[in-house]
């Protein structure tokens, strides 16, 4: 009930913004005050109940919250002329999200679905002196549309072949989630969105694919469950180790901040979908199987572990996204190789991105771990008990999962050390100045709920869904944290002599200057190396000649394989099957009629075929 | 009997803190003693260590707090993480089912720190240490979590203490044998690896462009290099104890005869580092990947022959 | 007894692992020898000891192979191989592939082999990682390396089913790349002093083609 409340605070909050037309604090207040009010009305009723849509809940409903308070601050400058229409098309995302989570029934949750990806998608466009926005919110449109295309194919046809219906669930609500393939519209609309709108997409958008894949994949009509469970685990399975590997290898070399924060949602996305893809693996061994009891705790830990790591990874990537957006605000540019020197400049900012950041590569003592480690925890399940492909197929996971968080480490590494760290590169980061604190609030809001999310684990996950790990994580995390303090304690103590400031050490080069520190493109030079198979970045090397070399440059570009490879040709098949047709449009109106009419026999036959 | 294994394992934990700087002796003894020379002292680390915690703090005028706290925030999740392995081949108190993963991670933050602390010096040659340290230890990080699942194969636990004590080249069969044999020389490649010895890093030469960890500290002096140095020291001696625990089996977990072996094994792990360092050269970098997936391999490979005798690969 | 039977199969999943990632030719033609003295183990610890088997393996393929393949290299004088078409990382992923794919048809193949399945996934293991050394690798010895290689994974998979009339296969076999290998040796030789190099992936210029039309 406290939802729907929630629901129409922020849908006539958000229409009453419009009306303010020219009046932008008017309509900044009236938004930002109903999307918060609204948010926070709904959240008392997630602990009153708790079911399965709650856990996508939370991420729209506290994402809501902080776009509220983070919006006013970053539109001041970036279009606060139309800020009417932006504060109108953010309500009626949220609540079209939570329209979303709420209908049982396909036909009003499609269409929530769409409106959702309607109003995001000009979200999306806000910007719209820029080129690449709108290229990126056309995109981002055609995928909502195909998407919702083959959903309602999906839907319409319920007794339809077993695999076909799959593909059509998995590749309909994959295009929202990102799957590798499916994912060429993130990397372009992140960058291009206002950063509140990333941060919500980001964290609370795109995993509610999965909602849709748990809530309508056809268990019910299906005739041999088992082997449907086993198909869409093993197509989970796949399509994440895939997106996981994919994602975090194509974060590596890129140089937009944000957009490196997209790649890492597509890797994140694939944790989630690893998870998942082992729990219905293992719900569909769970009969087959002999040990009964011993698969079950791999199924628990992998859908709790995918639960926990969709809301961390909407606390911690949102924070990350706000992050960015408050780089953009300070410098004017999410270039990493322009930034720099950041955390001198805006130390709040800078301490609260590499927080989330340690904490979304899944480090301790931070949130994003729990997540990771029921993920992992599960996948030793698999590996001690399952039997035959399951094992192997767990273990595959436990080396993949390692690899890609060793990676996200680099990336992460690389974006705060570029970003943040060192001397700034350019005047424009030289010149930056810290945020506004309510723009801040939010960012503080969001890392430090994900903290309490992990005392909440701790002392409220049930004992049969194994609250020991997580609780025992917390003592530790507790342990670590008490024993750094006193060890830091002592050494301010100890060290009564002070610290001498002096300059970094230069070899005996006495004119050190940011030209000459490793850019964030150097630092992953040698990994994305490794990985050029996979990457294969673009080099344009012009090498320097001569003793007094005249210019000497590389130039190196990443571009989405898949746009080239899969998409490219495909869009050129659509074409000239299209011009094939073309002639069909003459212009001639009874030949017009008589296509209509034909069309009309034909459905006829097939109908009385049927019949 | 369970008070009795507590204060064994807190006795073996206070050793550990105190003796690993000798590790570094005795590694530099074994290299000295092959290259004919009489070598330093044994505990020159300690005296090192000791002269540096008197001088003063230096900071880079770059740098913030990150560069400030990372030495020390290090050590404590290096101590955190040694915390829950098997010290003096006792079973941890404070370990639980799944622990291996936060072991691992701990050490994964620690690392996550000096990096950071490196690019926060803006320097050049720190930060070509901490692109080469962030490549490598991804790679390793995937051969290491292919050895748990091995060991969880192995032994049916996933808490660290037990499924070392399981764990171990016995004579059993044949298969486990050489399965073990594979683990244990695996895990040593990554032992060199992440306490950056020869053949990934030579930590005698002083020249910033061919280092790792060396470079990446570079900025350090006084107090602030003395912890990292104890980090390192702390460090080796975690990963040796992990080695001893693996490889040594089940019947040497017992009482003293534990201690005995696990200390004993300790230092063996370092005089093998030591010969190690002095009959190689440091390997190219371009190599060195090549080094740990074969590691990644072989345990891979541990791993299929270890669930075809358990069950089978695929059926 | 029974645990040889195991050993040696796993020793030759080790020793493909070990053939992908070495770029030294000396290092594969030990290699190479040790497996072919491994075939000559095995049918000795079959029960009844098929001697004369075991001699021939060890004499040609631990002994006399080997050492023509060491003689081709010293008068080609080619130490390594620098270029592979597929690097050494990718390399050893992929016989893992192969050593998993040995595992799979191991264990759906119908057969109560001697040994166990254990061998038959090794012989098939070996089998691909030969076909791939062939396939990867630009020098001719090189790809000499792997045929008998893949020549060892057939030996291996029969001496694995110890039938006789596979056995008188495999003997042919035996006999055929006995004969590849003396031309080959030759032709390297002759290649070698012709061209100064034994890349096989640059002699596709060897057509009757006029110049400058190169076939691609």
């Amino acid at each position: 009930m406290l939802l729907y409340v929630a629901l129409m605070i922020i849908g006539v909050g958000g229409a009453l913004a419009l009306l303010c037309g020219k009046k932008h604090r008017v309509a900044t207040l009236v938004g930002a005050v109903s999307l918060f009010s609204g948010a926070a009305a709904g959240l008392p009723a997630m602990f009153m109940g708790m079911e399965f849509e709650s856990f996508f809940q939370i991420p729209v409903l506290i994402l809501g919250i902080a776009a509220a308070l983070y919006s006013p601050g970053y539109l001041a400058g970036h279009g606060s002329e139309r800020s009417n229409v932006y504060w109108f098309f953010l309500n009626l995302t949220v609540a079209s999200m939570l329209a979303v989570t709420v209908f049982e029934h396909w036909v009003p949750f499609l269409l929530a679905w769409e409106v959702m990806g309607l109003a995001s998608a000009v979200l999306v466009m806000f910007d719209r002196e820029s080129t690449a926005a709108r290229k990126a919110g056309w995109l981002y449109f055609a995928a909502c549309h195909a998407g919702a295309a083959l959903l309602i194919l999906y839907f319409m046809f319920p007794e339809c072949n077993v695999y076909l219906s799959l593909f059509l669930v998995l590749a309909g609500f994959g295009l929202k989630i990102g799957f590798p393939l499916l994912h060429i519209w993130l990397p372009e609309a992140h960058p291009a969105a206002p950063a509140p709108v990333s941060a919500l997409m980001s964290g609370a958008m795109i995993p509610l694919g999965f909602l849709g894949i748990f809530k309508f994949a056809h268990f019910d009509t299906c005739i041999c469950l088992e082997e449907y469970m086993a198909f869409l685990g093993w197509a989970l399975l796949i399509l994440g180790v895939a997106g996981a590997l994919g994602g975090i290898i194509f974060a590596l070399p890129q140089n937009n901040l944000k957009r490196l924060l997209a790649y890492s949602s597509i890797e994140n996305m694939g944790l989630i979908s690893i998870a998942f893809g082992l729990c219905f693996l293992g719900a569909a061994a769970y009969d087959i199987q002999e040990r009964v009891d011993d698969i079950s705790e791999m199924v628990l830990f992998s859908f709790v572990g995918g639960i926990i790591h969709i809301i961390n990874h909407a606390l911690l990537k949102g924070g990350l996204f706000l992050g960015a957006g408050s780089v953009l605000k300070m410098t004017h540019t999410l270039s990493m190789d322009k930034l720099g020197g950041l955390m001198r400049r805006a130390p709040q900012s800078g301490t609260l991105f590499t927080l989330n950041a340690a904490g979304l590569c899944g480090l301790p003592p931070f949130g994003g771990f729990i997540g990771e480690c029921l993920i992992y925890y599960a996948a030793f399940f698999g590996v001690m008990n399952g039997s035959g492909a399951l094992r192997s197929a767990a273990v595959a996971v436990l080396i993949v999962m390692a690899l890609t968080g060793g990676i996200a480490v680099a990336v992460y590494a690389k974006a705060i050390g570029a970003v943040f760290l060192g001397e700034p590169r350019s005047q424009q980061a030289a010149d930056a100045l810290e945020v506004k604190p309510l723009m801040l609030t939010a960012q503080y809001l969001l890392f430090g709920l994900s903290l309490l999310f992990i005392v909440i684990l701790a002392w409220t996950l049930p004992e049969d869904i194994d609250a020991p790990l997580v609780k025992n994580i917390a003592i530790l995390y507790a342990a670590v944290v008490v024993l750094i303090a006193i060890l830091l304690w002592a050494q301010r103590i100890l060290s009564r002599r002070g610290v001498r400031k002096s300059c970094t050490w230069d070899c005996g080069y006495a004119k050190p200057d940011a030209r000459m520190e490793y850019t964030g493109t150097a630092f992953t030079q040698p990994l994305s190396d490794l990985f050029d198979p996979v990457l294969k970045v673009e080099k344009k090397l012009i090498r320097p000649e001569t003793v007094f070399p005249e210019k000497a440059s590389l130039d190196e570009r990443v571009s989405d394989r898949s746009v080239k490879r899969f998409w490219q040709p495909l869009t050129e098949l659509a074409v000239m099957l299209a011009e094939k047709i073309h002639h069909l449009q003459s212009g001639n109106l009874h030949f017009y009629i008589l296509l209509i009419l034909l069309t009309l026999a034909g459905m006829l036959i097939y109908a009385m075929m049927r019949g | 009997m369970e008070k009795c294994e507590m204060i064994r394992f807190i006795f073996c934990y206070a050793a550990a803190l105190v003796f690993c700087p000798l590790l570094a002796g005795i590694i530099n003894k074994v290299k000295a003693f092959f290259a004919g020379r009489c070598g330093v002292s044994i505990f020159q680390l300690y005296f090192d260590i000791f002269k540096l915690l008197k001088k003063e703090r230096v900071h880079s005028a770059t740098s913030n707090w990150i560069l400030a706290i990372s030495p020390l925030a290090q050590l404590g999740f290096i101590m955190a993480a040694l915390a829950l392995l098997p010290l003096g081949l006792n079973i941890s108190p404070l370990g639980f089912s799944g622990d291996a993963v936060l072991l691992f991670y701990f050490l994964g933050m620690a690392r996550f720190l000096t990096v950071l602390a490196a690019l926060d010096t803006g320097s050049s040659f720190e930060g070509m240490g901490a692109s080469r340290e962030v490549q490598f230890s991804a790679l390793a990080e995937a051969a290491v979590f292919a050895l748990l699942a091995l060991l969880a194969i192995h032994t049916g636990t996933l808490e660290t203490g037990v499924m070392l004590q399981c764990a171990g080249i016995g004579i059993s069969a044949w298969h486990t044998a050489a399965v073990m044999v594979l683990a244990g020389l695996a895990f040593f490649v990554v032992l060199l690896c992440e306490n950056c010895r020869v053949p990934f890093d030579d930590p005698e030469t002083h020249l910033e462009l061919t280092m790792i960890h060396e470079a990446m500290v570079l900025d350090y002096g006084g107090p602030d290099l003395a912890v990292i140095f104890y980090g390192a020291a702390l460090k080796l001696w975690l990963f040796a104890s992990f080695l001893v625990a693996l490889v040594l089996p089940e019947s040497c977990f017992a009482g003293m005869v534990g201690i005995c072996c696990y200390f004993g094994g300790v230092a063996v792990t370092a005089v093998l580092i030591g010969i190690i360092e002095s009959i190689m050269a440091r390997s190219r970098f371009l190599k060195l990947p090549q080094l740990l997936t074969g590691a990644t391999v072989l345990v891979v490979l541990a791993l299929i022959i270890q669930i075809f005798f358990n069950g089978g690969v695929i059926k | 007894m029974n645990d040889w039977f195991g050993i040696v199969p796993a020793l030759f999943l080790l020793s493909c692992l070990l053939l992908a990632t070495s770029s030294r030719m000396l290092h594969l033609i030990r290699l190479v020898a040790l497996q072919g003295i491994l075939l000559g183990v095995l049918p000795l610890l079959s029960e009844g000891g098929h001697w004369g088997i075991a001699a021939v393996n060890i004499i040609i393929k631990g002994i006399v192979l080997p050492v023509l393949l060491y003689m081709a290299m010293k008068r080609a004088s080619v130490q390594r191989e620098l270029e592979p078409l597929v690097g050494y990382s990718v390399s050893a992923v992929l016989v893992l592939l192969f050593c998993g794919a040995g595992f799979w048809v191991a264990e759906r193949l119908p057969l109560n082999s001697a040994m166990g399945p254990l061998a038959v996934a090794a012989a098939f293991t070996v089998l691909l990682t030969g076909l791939f050394i062939v396939a990867a690798r630009k020098k001719a010895l090189t790809q000499v390396i792997g045929f008998l290689i893949f020549e060892n994974g057939i030996t291996l998979f029969g001496i694995g089913m110890m039938r006789h009339h596979e056995l008188m296969v495999e003997l042919g076999i035996l006999l055929d790349v006995l004969v590849l290998v003396f031309i080959m040796g030759i032709a390297v030789c002759q290649i070698n002093r012709e061209f100064a190099h034994i890349d096989a992936d640059k002699l596709q210029n060897l057509d009757d083609l006029p110049d400058g039309e190169v076939k691609k």
